[in-house]
């Protein structure tokens, strides 16, 4: 994600928190968000995705390091650039005996729209989230998913550049999940977006950037492709239709080619794993002439390691593991 | 290019942010238990006791002195107001610590911004709720009992009163950007206020001691004053208050909510 400093929509630099010297929640994060990218925030409990959020809005002060907002410091008094900026929180609240009308308006005038701009942009909101019926209720009573979509409407209300949402489908019911990940979709053409989610395919559904926080530490950042690229790509599924015996015959011809790893036979499921260093390409197209060669009808094939769950906690696993090691990363690393 | 396609740069109000949480937070308070209690029990205690004096004054034949329930409205204020107004003020920023301040201050808004309009909000609510009451019974101490008091000495002493109420909400206002709980704060707050009211009190000084106070209203509602000290008062309660809202002020535009 390399692009000149000045176009970047969020740079941060060696970031790092340190609650009340007792806790260590983000640990020399350094990333930059190019205007476009959807970023994916993944980590598991406590990793520091919301802290990261937090600390690119302002709300909590650097222990090291900085934020930039559109090449701008971000602190807590930098209301000029959180005016680029839409939030949604993991639950969003909302003050007692309030209505969708007032608090977009409260939330509006807190941006310093004029009466003349604001009005109309907040009823054509209410309308496009499908709140409109109940636009003059009291919004103590609304569901998960009438609270999620004026969430949706408040972080939208000042046409922000850059929109920070975490965990916007947290709680949602499919049917509302569905119309959140198609709005991200929709919201991405012409918008930077960094979401946080614990759901997975949810991440690998609307992002094309990833970063991966484990205990603080950004271990990694990149396009979502390289993420599940290069985890375990060489390790393949294929389901398999025909006579037993000629699928367990093929099964042992795969066997003898020196270009697996491992192959596993389990009834009708052949399960490969191709050596690091071979074109997976040609090897499966030898796999496919002996299963043809056999009479044996391929049904599915998928790449294991194509999955971003997988990649995802390999990543964590690897960081893990890692022990001690960590203290002596090579600065690129 | 098309001129109607073309739009003028928005321009943001730079006053609306404040404006907007000065109005919710002033809506809020009017809406909150602590305020309609101390409204409440303030107009009870207040206008029961000034129907007692008018029955008093009808039913045995006694009269009832105007300068003298003036007095004691404002001495009573002097000595249950402050303890309403750190009740009203000491949540005002602890109490919305968390996911709701968040949805605030991670709009177009600085910390300046939200601390100064809830620090004006607060002070707004408990002075005009307080000279709302205060007035009523003084208007009604004119009608229903025997006029003998000086009306310029008792506004005088609702100043007075009313730079101690601001200077005590002020202090709360500070305490609640500083401390993370309101139970803490409401503690923190009261010790301190009636602890140094105490002090003062024994040692016998200062302006601000609690008897010299105490004495001065009476002394004020019969029109016996000189203008220089007490506005010598009004100025230590001023300083006081700003130098509260400062350290607030600083110390909130600084730390992590």
């Amino acid at each position: 994600m390399a692009e000149s400093a000045s176009n970047l929509v969020v740079e941060t630099h060696k970031l790092t928190k340190i609650y009340q010297n007792r806790q260590i929640a983000l640990n020399d994060v350094t990333l930059s968000i190019e205007p476009g990218c959807v970023l994916g925030l993944l980590g598991p409990n406590g990793a520091g995705k919301t802290t990261l959020l937090r600390l690119i809005l302002g709300l909590h002060r650097p222990t090291a390091g900085w934020v930039k907002v559109c090449g701008k410091k971000m602190g807590p008094n930098a209301a000029a650039l959180r005016r680029k900026i839409g939030y949604i929180p993991t639950n969003p609240q909302f003050p007692p005996g309030m209505t969708p009308i007032v608090y977009l308006d409260f939330m509006a005038k807190l941006f310093g729209l004029p009466a003349q701009v604001r009005k109309p942009r907040l009823a054509s909101l209410i309308r496009a989230v499908g709140l409109l019926e109940v636009s003059g209720d009291p919004i103590a009573g609304f569901s998960n998913g009438m609270t999620a979509r004026l969430a949706v409407a408040t972080s939208l209300i000042n046409e922000p550049e850059l929109l920070i949402w975490d965990e916007p489908t947290h709680g949602l019911d499919p049917e509302a999940r569905r119309s959140m990940l198609e709005l991200i979709k929709n919201l991405s053409k012409d918008k930077t977006l960094i979401v946080s989610s614990h759901n997975l395919s949810d991440i690998d559904e609307v992002c094309n950037h990833a970063a991966v926080l484990s205990r603080g530490h950004l271990i990694y950042f990149g396009s979502l492709q390289d993420l599940k690229g290069r985890m375990r790509r060489n390790h393949y599924e294929l389901d398999l239709e025909g006579d037993q015996k000629a699928i367990t015959k093929a099964a042992s011809v795969i066997k003898s080619l020196p270009e697996f790893k491992t192959v596993h036979i389990r009834q009708r499921r052949l399960e490969l794993r191709l050596n690091d260093d071979v074109s997976n390409s040609s090897v499966l197209a030898n796999v496919f002439m002996t299963l043809a060669d056999n009479k044996v009808n391929l049904v599915s094939i998928r790449s294991v390691g194509q999955q971003t769950e997988q990649a995802f906690l390999d990543l964590v696993e690897k960081e893990e593991s890692r022990g001690f090691a960590r203290a002596y990363a090579a600065p690129d690393e | 290019m098309d001129a109607s396609l073309v739009h003028p740069p928005l321009r943001h109000s730079l006053l609306l942010p404040y404006w907007a949480v000065l109005q919710m937070d002033a809506w809020q308070t009017l809406r909150s238990w602590v305020f309609r209690v101390w409204v409440l029990a303030g107009a009870v205690l207040g206008f029961g006791y000034l129907l007692h004096r008018v029955a008093i004054h009808y039913q045995a034949g006694i009269l009832q002195s105007s300068a003298a329930f003036m007095s004691e409205v404002l001495q009573f204020s002097l000595l249950i107001g402050p303890t309403l107004v750190i009740l009203l003020t000491a949540g005002t920023i602890s109490s919305e610590r968390g996911i709701l301040a968040d949805s605030v201050l991670s709009r177009g808004i600085s910390r300046y911004e939200y601390f100064l309009a809830k620090w004006h909000s607060r002070l707004l609510t408990t002075l005009a709720s307080y000279w709302f009451l205060a007035g009523s019974l003084l208007a009604g101490s004119c009608f229903l009992l025997q006029f003998d008091l000086s009306v310029f000495g008792c506004l005088l002493g609702f100043v007075i009163v009313s730079a101690v109420l601001a200077m005590v909400a002020s202090c709360g206002v500070a305490m609640s950007s500083l401390c993370n709980s309101t139970v803490l704060a409401v503690a923190v707050l009261w010790m301190s206020l009636y602890g140094t009211g105490l002090g003062l009190a024994l040692l016998g000084f200062g302006q601000l001691n609690p008897l010299r106070l105490h004495r001065l209203m009476a002394l004020l509602v019969q029109g016996q004053f000189e203008f220089g000290p007490q506005l010598e008062l009004i100025g230590w309660c001023a300083v006081i208050s700003v130098l509260a809202a400062v350290v607030g002020l600083v110390h909130f535009a600084r730390r992590d909510v």
